[in-house]
């Protein structure tokens, strides 16, 4: 009965469908704590993720008065891709030719010392 | 003592969709503010006949259309902020249509839906975990916990700092440098073996979400109820969560038998109402 009446299987089709989705996702970039996946809590949250204009690190605080701008910026550290730092560059008006990076805190677990990750570079 | 027990005779006589469609429509009118990534363009109408369905019947939070208008709003604003929205603006969606499908009085639908959802929830959070290198070695939580972000309740009533002091101004100091310029910085551990402490809690988390999972569809009462109680608690003490506690305690009410409701809803409702107070007031995320 359960599995000819829809309302018995469709959620769970979904849940699992965008699970498959998100993975994919994940593969080109996304953060993990996006897309609907479930897999908050394994991993540096996105936030913590710094991007750096050459040697400039930009930041996300007050001074963003747009909330556009900020979403964008939240959104390319959620998925470093080539798709959001076309839309980066576009919005400030970041040329080409300058470098744009995303690091990530870490910690080495073998002799517990902090370092910096580079997960996306434009120049690469 | 009897006014106590006519409140509760009064909630314990509800059917499971009418509790949580009630539950969960607190949730959502506090939250839907806070989500919004949409043009207004494309919400708006969605709002205006939300408030039509709420002020022109009755019983709208019984009514299937009232709930599909609700997932149509988180749906549009999921795909404006789909790079930015949480985990769990997933999860209201999905009991959006829950409560869609399951409208007015198809507690079977409700019941069945809501255990797989939470056995979904809790098995892809599993298959995450093992498939995250930083979560299995016990680096990431070595390094969230080090930066004081969990147990943060805990640590208000009993005071405990994990953090020695001097490494974390070595860690701001870092951070700011340019990361080529950028070196690895040992650190001191606040107690030994700390790493290897964490990769256990890192699989003392895993087992209890595994175990969560199959018990969903066990009938040990007692044992079942009480480990989701000591599951959801651990989650709140461990991590403020309190918006996605909320949401997943609505999903353990709905599945809930009529057995189980007399002796565990009491805690289930103390839990969410405790989880609802901590959103409204900030003390939790939302």
């Amino acid at each position: 009965m359960r599995l000819t009446n829809w309302r018995f299987w469709l959620l769970p089709l979904i849940v699992i469908i965008v699970f498959f989705s998100q993975l994919y996702m994940q593969s080109k970039g996304l953060s993990r704590w996006r897309g609907g996946g479930f897999g908050m809590y394994t991993e540096v949250h996105f936030n913590y993720r710094q991007i750096w204009v050459d040697d400039s690190l930009v930041k996300l605080d007050k001074s963003l008065k747009a909330r556009k701008d900020d979403l964008l910026l939240r959104s390319f550290k959620a998925f470093p891709s080539t798709y959001m730092l076309a839309k980066v560059r576009e919005r400030f008006e970041i040329s080409d030719d300058k470098k744009v990076e995303i690091w990530v805190p870490m910690i080495e677990p073998e002799n517990f010392t902090f370092y910096r990750k580079r997960i996306f570079s434009s120049h690469e | 003592m009897n006014k106590l027990l006519n409140i509760f005779n009064y909630w314990l006589n509800q059917d499971n969709f009418q509790l949580v469609s009630k539950l969960f429509f607190l949730y959502v009118v506090v939250v839907m503010y806070k989500v919004n990534y949409a043009n207004p363009i494309f919400v708006f109408p969605i709002v205006l006949l939300l408030l039509f369905v709420g002020l022109t019947n009755k019983s709208f939070l019984q009514k299937p259309w009232f709930w599909i208008l609700y997932a149509l709003f988180f749906t549009v604003n999921l795909i404006f902020g789909y790079f930015v929205a949480a985990n769990h603006h997933f999860v209201v969606i999905y009991v959006c249509w829950l409560l869609a499908i399951a409208a007015p009085n198809r507690e079977n639908v409700l019941a069945w839906n809501a255990k797989v959802l939470i056995c979904l929830i809790m098995l892809l959070a599993v298959v995450q975990k093992f498939i995250s290198i930083e979560y299995m070695d016990g680096s990431y939580f070595a390094l969230v916990g080090y930066e004081g972000k969990f147990f943060v309740y805990l640590a208000k009533i009993i005071p405990f700092d994990l953090i020695p002091n001097e490494n974390m101004d070595l860690i701001k100091n870092e951070v700011v440098k340019t990361p080529l310029a950028s070196t690895e910085i040992p650190l001191k551990e606040p107690w030994a073996n700390y790493v290897s402490f964490m990769k256990a809690f890192g699989w003392f988390v895993l087992i209890g979400e595994l175990l969560v999972a199959i018990l969903l569809f066990t009938k040990w009462k007692h044992f079942k109820n009480t480990t989701f109680l000591l599951v959801l608690i651990g989650i709140l003490l461990t991590r403020q969560e309190t918006g996605f506690l909320l949401v997943l305690t609505t999903l353990f009410i709905a599945q809930l038998s009529k057995e189980d409701k007399k002796t565990y809803l009491p805690y289930y409702m103390g839990f969410c109402i405790l989880c609802f107070g901590l959103v409204v007031s900030g003390l939790g995320f939302l």
